[in-house]
């Protein structure tokens, strides 16, 4: 029996901010790399590793019926997320206002003010946003095990040498946004 | 003989007013422009700015369509500044704002531009702003990239003119980009 859409399903499948939900080999990939920097002294915060498609799937479909005017009844369907997107009224046919109320809620409940991606690296889990600061110079291992030291400016993941070092482990820069760190740079 | 001293003092003085220009152009905005976020009933306000004193009118614009402004007044400095701006070179200050004229959309970045709202000009759903001699139409822009907001403040009509503010806002969720390279470079 499905359920209906509303503000209840907000709280399933949260995202992680561990890097064990990574999947594999990127996993072990970003692992590596933050060894390096632990190594190295570098101050590191994780924000967000993986973030369950399933998440995405109601994010996305909530905010086209509530803002985009998607028909609720022509949201696709998802395996493993029983959800109901049309509500009914008391004469039993589909109650449109309902619907995008409900829709509506989660919105409201995921925070969520510009158009939520499908599909993204962190539903893949190839991922990972990370804040890295450090003072000084750096001196860090790059993955074949030789070390370098970085003079230069900023001390912050925007910094380009770091991003060479990061690629050496594959774990690769999205210059567009600061924290973001993947399998490909995307 | 004249002539031999007044071309050299002409492109001299032509420099030197470039250069004055350039100067103007290049002027930093990060102490009088920073973000906004209300949420939970509180408005969050960081900026590159620490000497912002209790009452300071802030004028919040709305960067996405429709834009509207709205104006507040710091309520005192906060510990943390808003949640999705993050590791900046030089640390941000953090503030609390209470709104006085207007609505924010909550969990929306805003620029939060010091001053009261009749610097501001609204027309066609559209903000512009006189933030100087230099600036008197500036324009206001926001896009997404893959994990966060783009906020620029343009000269005069976005991406069309010289960019003279920008701050990246992590939402910390996946969204559609919409971003041009002029909006995040």
């Amino acid at each position: 029996m499905p359920t209906l859409s509303g503000s209840s399903w907000v709280n399933q499948f949260p995202n992680s901010s561990s890097p064990d939900d990574l999947t594999e080999p990127f996993r072990a990939n970003a692992k590596n790399f933050l060894a390096a920097l632990n190594t190295a002294g570098a101050s590191v915060s994780i924000s967000s590793t993986l973030r369950p498609a399933k998440r995405a799937f109601l994010m996305h479909y909530s905010y086209k019926i509530a803002k985009s005017g998607l028909d609720p009844s022509a949201a696709p369907a998802m395996a493993g997320v029983d959800i109901n997107w049309v509500h009914t009224g008391a004469n039993g046919k589909p109650d449109i206002t309902a619907s995008r109320k409900a829709a509506n809620d989660m919105v409201s409940g995921y925070g969520i003010v510009y158009a939520p991606a499908l599909t993204s690296r962190h539903t893949e889990g190839k991922a990972i946003d990370m804040d890295i600061s450090w003072s000084g110079e750096l001196t860090i291992a790059k993955a074949d095990g030789k070390s370098v030291t970085i003079k230069s400016s900023p001390r912050t993941g925007a910094n380009t040498d770091l991003q060479t070092v990061g690629a050496s482990y594959g774990v690769h820069k999205l210059a567009t946004d600061p924290p973001h760190w993947s399998s490909d740079g995307h | 003989m004249k002539l031999m001293l007044l071309i050299p003092l002409t492109l001299f003085l032509a420099f030197c007013g470039g250069a004055r220009s350039t100067d103007t152009r290049s002027m930093d905005y990060s102490a009088r422009i920073g973000t906004a976020v209300q949420s939970g009933g509180h408005v969050c306000f960081s900026i590159n700015n620490a000497k912002l004193s209790p009452k300071s009118v802030v004028s919040l614009v709305t960067p996405s369509n429709p834009q509207s402004v709205a104006e507040a007044e710091i309520i005192g400095h906060s510990a943390t500044g808003c949640p999705g701006i993050r590791n900046e070179t030089p640390p941000q200050s953090g503030y609390e704002l209470k709104l006085v004229q207007g609505t924010i959309q909550d969990f929306m970045p805003v620029i939060a531009v010091s001053g009261g709202a009749d610097q501001f000009t609204s027309a066609a759903s559209t903000v512009t702003a006189h933030l100087g001699t230099d600036a008197a139409n500036a324009s206001f822009r926001s896009c997404t990239s893959s994990d966060g907001v783009h906020l620029t403040v343009w000269r005069a009509k976005p991406l069309q003119s010289t960019r003279l503010w920008h701050q990246y806002y992590y939402m910390g969720q996946d969204l559609e980009p919409t971003c041009t390279e002029k909006d995040t470079r």
